[in-house]
Parts: structure tokens; C-alpha cells; sequence
């Protein structure tokens, strides 16, 4: 294929791109799909060896199988807090951005948890409901068969009635396409302590359950499965590798979850889905991947404001930063680079300004953390980082004083809020004073009990958390770092507030001894209504080029096209106009299944 | 050579083929797991690759034949006496070779290669040095039925099922539980899905999804869903190089496919607890408890307790762990490494998992 005769032009080749990549060749389209960061993890030897480089490193954070490439630079949680120039971000604002991504073929489902709860219908009428934040220019019933196609295509495992919750409904009939992984020990025990506890929210009377999460994890299958589509029965897809047919043993190795507790960073069976899956299962012959290929401007045409083509820079080695400038051009061209990244992009090349809301509008789920000792061995660390959540706050009249929240319970011990276990040895040597059998029976009885619970809070699109640029700030490539401004308003602080009164309570009645220490100097602490909380970033960003009904406050429709360039596309959760309380993948790859659909129409 | 085939002439013939056929796969699997434990982390990578993929098939072959013997009223044993004890010899009947635990060495790949595609003519044995004096292949629990290749004991099942059947009637042959028999709820990976059986139909398909994933026949390079059968799995290692579409077997034009035996932990040829003294002795024996759990959870999810089966899988995690332990391990005075020895342990509560 020579240049020009793509029908579309997709950037980056995380979740969104691979969608996007799987949809349009299997509907005939010729797909070029430039990815700025490496392709390691699209081969099953090149995944083992981000395991390896995982065991291997001293720090295990999500990033630590993921190098950091110059070439094209990603925030690390090692460097959230740290003076500017330390990491990728320029922070500017009156708080850090506690999030990070990952620049490489398959995106941040490379390390994400799994979690796929679907939004509240609710969540997409906010103004009007609560005249708070933004209107989504869509409902939930419009985004309905979209949801169940993403839960198709991530493989999602849950049992439709513990997900009917808040106004969440399924068609008569539907089922996930398989069971939901079980919940561990530590859930159980907590459900049997706090199951139909009541809390008041400002008047709202809410009951509390320990719920299962549906999750982007291999479990058993459906056998009642039907796709939107019409397909009966879900096959689980296994791990990833493009190699030819007969040769493809490692579709045989990717295996149901068997609870490493290590989704984030990196599953060590490819249980977990990641975006690399969808990416192999695309129509090999119509799509052309090009990875170590930077997008460093959008070339617009200024009489018609058509886009003409991608300016991209194409580097051969990570760590030396030669580079050719090439371009590529199509009929259409998709932005699904990552919220942060396709907002730089947009801004680089002066495109989509008709709004002024370019790199405005970020937004994350900030994140009330609390941990403490369990009465009893509930086998910490074990299983799934996270098998349930508490969602019964994540709706409700409220929303019009304060933000919901959405509670996600690990199974991880102390290891997100204090780096435990690790923790706990030193916490026994240096603190106490501890060795040999003393320090052996202070770890044993710990460890198991470690319990840690978490609420995201719901952040509201403000124009003043933004992203920017500045040539003053640039990478090796001599493309733009993102310059960020961020903030937490009252409207958060107060959930957050009302999140850790909840835990309060939530302690007591399961009989759990805090130990939350908001002062260990891993997390932001704030005091707000008379509460003092750490909170720390969820890696969930959006809203840097967020969608609406208008031309005049938003920067795409809701398909996601620039409402100001014809052939341009902005994809991912870069276009929520409300983060809402659900991790946000599940939503970004439905509203994917929705623009591929429109552009194979457009392209009929 | 051989004796002339038994046969299968009435429906407790066919029992006795299938709970061989259950001891014949049961059997295969911890000399592959030896050959792919012993291999030092990351090297070797499309080599192990090829032994998960084989393994995991077994597995399957294994869940296979203990369904095709439920279904027709046998009971699937894995524990005490059926637990092979290296050398063995397999219970078809093949005697022109003895199945031993070795580290993955060129002498494991040829008895691979006999085990797979035992038609092929036998080459000469490189052998690791002793260090004691070989042991007498142990004879399995079931009889021997005299067939020359695992091909030809398989599809005497098959012919088995049609005579027993044909003689019989279908409802009389296939009374077994169908709460016994274990589908994709319990088991996937591994090339494919188990086959539920529950009646001659079934009971042909689960077995020629054996013969088709390169058990038996071996006359095709691909199998039915596109897969490389394991004789030809195994030969890309033993020539260094990838078989490709088109390709005549033993001239496989494809990549290259780097082999290094050198990267290997010396583990002594059919180890057994005695071989070993204090730790390693310790250790070995950690294992095969933990070996013996997995044995016994099987053995129950085919009596009917399917869900153990979801369970089994950390215990399988436990033995990985625990065997890649002793194969670290020198055995003091010796060239050798100590490793996993496979040997029935009743469960002794310490070793159990918490």
C-alpha cells in the first residue's frame, strides 16, 4: 500500500486505536495505524520479557515492566511530586496530576486493573439532574449495545445481577460473556461484617453491600452467551502473538485468572485482557502498523479545514534521538494517542480551536485511601488486586451538594498505600525492633490482615485543569511535554470528606484497627469539613478534548469528530464530558465501537 | 516384537484401554514438566514455549480419556499405585523404549520423539552419565495391550467404542454420571476445549481430539484446527529450526529455532527421595506432597467434584515453585541437581496449603 490509499489514519494503539484497527478492517477499510512507543509486548517472547524486566527491578510500580523511552517520554508514579524536569509532566497547578500512562503498543491496558463497570445513567445528565458539571450529548440507552460490544471485546466477566444497580439495566436476557471471577476471602469476610450497614449522605439514606466487580479477566464462560451481534457462546481469548498460523502456540497459554494479585502491572498469564488482543485479531491484510512513529503535528488544509495529513517522527533505537519526519494521509484521520496525548497534539498543530476547551477540562478520579488491620486472617494478597467494590454511593440526589464515589476493595494488602509487605518487614526491623522468630510471627500475623479500600471521587470538567504547551519544555524528539495545571474543588473534597466519614464507620462495624497514617508521604493530604485524608490519583484521566452538543463549548461531537475539522476524529476518554465513579476503559472502548461504526458508514 | 494387540471385545475391555489411556497421559506429563522446568529462566523461550503448549494439551488428553471412562461406567484413579514411578514403560504396550525423567537434553528429545511419533525408527541414546546404576523400568498398574504405537492404541478405543456399542447398544454402554464429566466450565486452554461425552459420539470425538493434536497418527504436520502436532512440535527443537506451511516432515524450511542445551540444570536422571539427605530431601518431599494433592483433587474432580479442578490450579503454581527449587539445587558431591521426583505422598498436614 503507498501512501494516500488509507481509508483512515489512526494514532496510537492502545485500546481505543485497536478497536477502531479491528472494526474497520473487518468491515474492508485500509487501516495505517502509527504507534509512538515500541511494539515489545506484541509477541509472546516480547511480553515474557516485560515480566522479566518486571522481576528484575527493585521498584514495583506500574510502570517498572515499561520502561521509560525518551523518544516518547510517560509519566511515572516516581516522579508525581517531584521538581519539574524530573519526570514527563510540567506541573504548574496548586496540586500534582496523580496518574501516569503508558506509551507502547497496547496502551495502559498494558498495566490497568480490569475493572469494566458500566456508567449510571444518570452520570450522562448531570446538569440537567443536578445542575451540577456537564450533559453528556448522548444517554445510556443510546450507548447501550456499544457497552455490550466493548464487554465482548474485553471479555468481561460478571454476573448481570449484581451489576443491576442505580438505574443500571441490561436487555432481558443478557448475560456477560462469562461468570464473574469470584470474590476473594477478604471481600467475603467484609460483606459478612458490613453488608446493609446504612449511611446518611447529606439526607440520602443508602445501604452498603460488598459487590462484585466486572472485570476485564478470563473466568469461566457463558455458556448462555449471546453477542449483540448475534453469536452464541464466548470462547476466552488466550495471550497474544502475531506469529503464523501453526506456529501460534501461545493462544493456547493465555489462561483463566488464577489470582497473582498483580494485575497492575502486568498480568503474568495474560489472563488479563490488554488492548494487543484486539490488535491480532484485526484484519491482518488491510492494516499497517508502524510503531516508533511519533504523530507530531495534524496538517490541515486552511481553505477547507480538512486534515491532509499526520506529521510523524520515525526513530529506530528508544535511547538515541535521530528521527525522520515522514507523512502519512487517509481519508479519515482518529487521534486515540490517550487524553493527555491527544490534547498535545491537537494544540501542536493549532487544530479544533473553535471552543477554546483543547487541553482544558482534565480530569481524574481522585482517591480517598484508607487501610487498616483486619480482625481475623483473610488471606491478604491473594487473588485479583481488586474482585468488589461498594457502589452504592455513586448516584443519588446528593450529586447536587457533593460528588458520588464508588469504593474499590483490594485484595493487595497494604502495597498501594504503604508499599506493603515490603513495608512490614522494615516497619518490624527499624520500628520495633524485631528479629528471628519474633520478626517471623510479627510478619505472619500482619500480613494476612492487611486490608486497604479505596474511593474514587468524581472531579467535575473545570476549564482551569488543563494541559498545555510550552516550547520551553520539550522532549528528546523535540516534541511537546505536557504542561499541566490541575486542582481538586470543594465539590470533590467534600465527597471525599464524606468517603472517609463512610470508612469511619465501615471500620468500626467490620472491627477493623486503622492504620491509615495520611502523613507517610506517599500521598497528597488535605483537610476539608473538618476531616484530614491522603488521596492519590487513579490513573484515570479525561476530558482534555471533551464532547457536547455544540460547536461552541466542546471540541468533538458525539461521535468524536472535531466538530471543527470534518475528517478528524478525537478518541478516548479524552472526549468525556463527566468522568462520573466507573473506571472509565469500559465507556472509552464503547464509544470506540460507536465511531468505528459512523466512519465505515461515512465511508460507504 | 510386540505380543498381539489384546483388543477390545466387550466393555470391560474397553475400561481397562481407557484407564490406561488416563495412565498413558498422566504418565507423559511430568517427563515434559522436567524437561521444561530444568531449563534456566529466559533462554530457551520458543522451546519452553513449545513444552507449555505441549503440556497443557496433555492435560486435555488427560480430562479426555477420564471422561470417555465415566461415561462409559469406569472410574478415573490417579492416586497410590497408578502414580507412574520413572523409568516407566507406557501401557499401550510400546516396550522398544523406556520413558525417564531427564533434564532437557537430546536424549530427552529423542524419547519425546518416540513418545509422540513411535513409528519413526530409533536412534542411538546419548545418555548423561549415571550416577548410580540405572533403574529397572517400574511396570504401570494396568496390563499392556501390545500395540506398537500410542496411534494404534487409540484407535483401537475407537474401534472399541463402535464394536461395544454395536454389540451392546448405546444406553447400556454409556451409564456413567454426567455430573462426572468435565466441560469448558471447569477446563480451557490447552488447543482447545475437553469433550463432555456422553455417547458414542462424544466418546469418538474426545478421542480423536487426542489422535488429531499429534498423539498418535502424525501423518498430517498441521492437525484439523491449524496446529503443529507434537512429533513435529518436538522435532523444531531436536533441528533447530521452524516447520512452515508446505513442508515435508523431518524438512522443516521455516525460522530458525535456537537451542542451547547447555543452559540447563544437570538434574539426575530419575530422581528418587533416597537420592537426596536433610534440605533436599525436605524439599523433594514438599513436593510430592504438593504433586500428590493435585493428583488427589483430580482424581475427586473426575468422581464427580468438578469445581476442585479451579482449585487445582495454585497447586499447580506450588509445584512449578517448589520443582524449580530443587533443580537449583547441587546435590552435594555430585554433578548432578536435585528435582522433582513425582512419587505418591499421601498429604501430611504441614504441607498442605494453608
Amino acid at each position: 500500500m503507498s501512501e494516500g490509499q488509507y481509508d483512515v489514519v489512526i494514532v496510537g494503539a492502545g485500546i481505543a486505536g485497536a478497536i477502531m484497527a479491528k472494526e474497520l478492517t473487518r468491515a474492508g477499510k485500509n487501516v495505517l495505524l502509527l504507534e509512538a512507543g515500541v511494539s515489545t509486548d506484541m509477541t509472546w517472547e516480547g511480553y515474557e520479557s516485560s515480566l522479566t524486566t518486571f522481576y528484575t527491578s527493585v521498584n514495583k510500580e506500574p510502570e517498572s515492566p515499561y520502561p521509560n523511552n525518551p523518544n516518547a517520554p510517560q509519566p511515572d508514579v516516581l516522579d508525581i511530586g517531584q521538581p519539574n524536569g524530573t519526570g514527563y509532566f510540567i506541573e504548574i497547578g496548586a496540586q500534582p496530576y496523580g496518574s501516569t500512562y503508558v506509551r507502547r503498543a497496547g496502551g495502559t491496558t498494558l498495566h490497568w486493573l480490569g475493572g469494566c463497570p458500566r456508567m449510571l445513567p444518570e452520570d450522562f445528565k448531570i446538569q440537567t439532574l443536578f445542575s451540577v458539571g456537564r450533559d453528556w450529548p448522548i444517554t445510556y440507552d443510546e450507548l447501550e449495545r456499544d457497552y455490550a460490544l466493548a464487554e465482548m471485546e474485553i471479555g468481561v466477566a460478571a454476573d448481570v445481577e449484581d451489576q443491576e444497580y442505580l438505574g443500571v439495566h441490561f436487555p432481558p436476557g443478557y448475560v456477560y460473556p462469562m461468570y464473574r471471577i469470584p470474590q476473594s476471602y477478604s471481600d467475603q469476610f467484609l460483606g459478612s461484617r458490613i453488608n446493609g450497614m446504612e449511611v446518611d449522605v447529606n439526607g440520602t439514606k443508602r445501604q452498603l453491600y460488598v459487590r462484585s466487580s466486572p472485570s476485564g479477566r478470563n473466568g469461566i464462560p457463558n455458556p448462555h452467551y449471546v453477542s449483540p451481534r448475534g453469536e452464541k457462546g464466548y470462547t476466552p481469548v488466550g495471550a497474544v502473538n502475531p506469529a503464523p498460523e501453526g506456529q501460534q502456540y501461545a493462544k493456547d497459554l493465555g489462561q483463566r485468572c488464577a489470582g497473582n494479585t498483580n494485575c497492575i502491572p502486568i498480568c503474568p498469564i495474560q489472563a488479563k485482557y490488554n488492548a494487543l488482543k484486539t490488535l491480532q485479531s484485526a484484519d491482518g491484510t488491510r492494516l499497517e502498523i508502524r510503531t516508533n512513529s511519533v504523530a507530531s503535528k495534524i496538517i490541515i488544509d486552511p481553505d477547507s479545514g480538512r486534515v491532509t495529513a499526520i506529521e510523524y517522527k520515525a526513530y529506530d533505537d528508544p535511547e538515541v534521538p535521530e528521527y525522520e519526519v515522514k507523512r502519512a494521509s487517509g481519508t479519515f484521520y482518529v487521534l486515540a494517542a490517550h487524553a493527555v496525548e491527544n490534547a498535545k497534539l491537537l494544540l501542536a498543530s493549532g487544530a479544533a480551536r473553535t471552543s477554546g476547551q483543547v487541553g482544558c477540562n482534565l480530569m481524574d478520579h481522585p482517591v480517598v485511601i484508607r487501610w487498616g488491620l483486619m480482625p481475623q486472617d483473610v488471606g491478604s494478597y491473594r487473588g485479583p488486586i481488586s474482585t468488589s467494590g461498594i457502589e452504592d454511593l455513586r448516584g443519588g440526589p446528593f450529586r447536587a451538594r457533593h460528588a458520588p464515589t464508588r469504593g474499590e476493595i483490594g485484595n493487595d494488602g497494604w502495597f498501594w498505600p504503604s508499599n506493603g509487605p515490603v513495608s512490614t518487614v522494615t516497619e518490624g526491623v527499624n520500628r520495633m525492633n524485631l528479629f528471628g522468630r519474633k520478626l517471623r510471627d510479627y510478619i505472619a500475623d500482619v500480613v494476612p490482615r492487611q486490608f486497604r479500600i479505596v474511593f474514587l471521587v468524581e472531579q467535575l470538567a473545570s476549564p482551569t485543569n488543563r494541559i498545555t504547551i510550552d516550547p520551553k519544555w520539550l522532549d528528546a524528539l523535540g516534541n511537546y511535554r505536557p504542561v499541566i495545571q490541575y486542582n481538586i474543588d470543594d465539590y470533590s473534597l467534600a465527597a471525599m470528606a464524606v468517603a472517609n466519614r463512610v470508612c469511619n464507620q465501615m471500620f468500626r462495624r467490620a472491627g477493623i484497627e486503622d492504620w491509615t497514617d495520611p502523613n507517610n508521604g506517599l500521598h497528597t493530604v488535605v483537610e476539608f469539613d473538618g476531616e484530614q485524608f491522603a488521596w492519590g490519583g487513579a490513573g484515570h484521566f479525561a476530558g482534555t478534548h471533551l464532547m457536547g452538543a455544540s460547536a461552541h463549548d466542546s471540541v468533538v461531537d458525539s461521535f468524536q469528530r472535531t466538530w471543527d475539522h470534518d475528517n478528524l476524529y478525537a478518541v478516548g476518554s479524552g472526549s468525556f464530558p463527566t468522568i462520573a465513579t466507573s473506571n472509565p476503559t469500559l465507556t472509552l472502548a464503547a464509544l470506540s465501537f460507536r465511531t468505528a461504526r459512523e466512519l465505515v458508514r461515512r465511508l460507504q | 516384537m510386540s505380543k498381539t494387540p489384546r483388543g477390545i471385545h466387550n466393555l470391560g475391555d474397553l475400561r481397562d484401554y481407557l484407564d490406561a489411556a488416563v495412565q498413558l497421559e498422566l504418565s507423559v506429563i511430568p517427563p515434559y514438566m522436567c524437561a521444561l522446568y530444568t531449563i534456566h529462566p529466559e533462554t530457551n523461550d520458543l522451546c519452553q514455549q513449545i513444552f507449555r503448549t505441549v503440556i497443557v494439551e496433555e492435560m486435555l488428553h488427560l480430562i479426555n480419556s477420564a471422561n470417555a471412562l465415566n461415561a462409559v461406567g469406569g472410574q478415573p484413579i490417579l492416586t497410590g499405585d497408578a502414580v507412574p514411578q520413572y523409568p516407566v514403560l507406557l501401557p499401550d504396550g510400546e516396550k522398544s523404549f523406556v520413558v525417564h525423567l531427564d533434564p532437557f537434553s537430546t536424549a530427552a528429545m529423542e524419547t519425546f520423539l518416540k513418545i509422540e511419533y513411535p513409528s519413526r525408527p530409533h536412534g542411538p541414546e546419548r545418555r548423561l552419565a549415571a550416577l548410580r546404576e540405572e533403574r529397572a523400568p517400574t511396570p504401570l498398574k494396568v496390563m499392556r495391550f501390545g500395540h506398537d504405537t500410542v496411534g494404534a492404541f487409540y484407535e483401537e478405543i475407537i474401534r472399541g467404542i463402535r464394536r461395544v456399542v454395536a454389540d451392546l447398544g448405546e444406553k447400556a454402554v454409556f451409564t456413567g454420571d454426567p455430573a462426572k464429566q468435565i466441560d469448558a466450565t471447569y477446563y480451557y486452554a490447552g488447543g482447545g476445549e475437553p469433550v463432555a461425552v456422553y455417547c458414542e459420539a462424544d466418546a469418538v470425538r474426545a478421542i480423536e481430539e487426542i489422535i488429531d493434536q499429534g498423539e498418535g497418527l502424525a501423518h498430517n504436520l498441521f492437525d484439523n484446527d491449524g496446529d503443529l502436532g507434537h512429533y513435529f512440535r518436538f522435532d523444531q527443537i531436536k533441528r533447530g529450526r521452524c516447520y512452515q506451511e508446505g513442508d515435508r516432515p523431518d524438512h522443516p524450511t521455516g525460522a530458525p529455532l535456537p537451542v542451547d542445551y547447555e543452559r540447563v540444570y544437570p538434574m539426575l536422571r530419575d530422581p528418587r527421595l533416597d537420592d537426596f539427605k536433610g534440605e533436599l530431601k525436605r524439599a523433594a518431599e514438599k513436593f510430592n506432597a504438593t504433586y500428590s494433592i493435585l493428583l488427589t483433587a483430580l482424581q475427586n474432580a473426575f468422581a464427580g467434584e468438578r469445581e476442585r479442578l479451579i482449585g487445582a490450579v495454585g497447586v499447580m503454581f506450588d509445584m512449578k515453585y517448589q520443582a524449580i527449587e530443587l533443580l537449583k539445587n547441587p546435590i552435594p558431591g555430585t554433578s548432578f541437581h536435585a528435582g522433582p521426583t513425582f512419587q505418591w505422598a499421601p498429604a501430611r498436614e504441614e504441607h498442605v496449603r494453608s
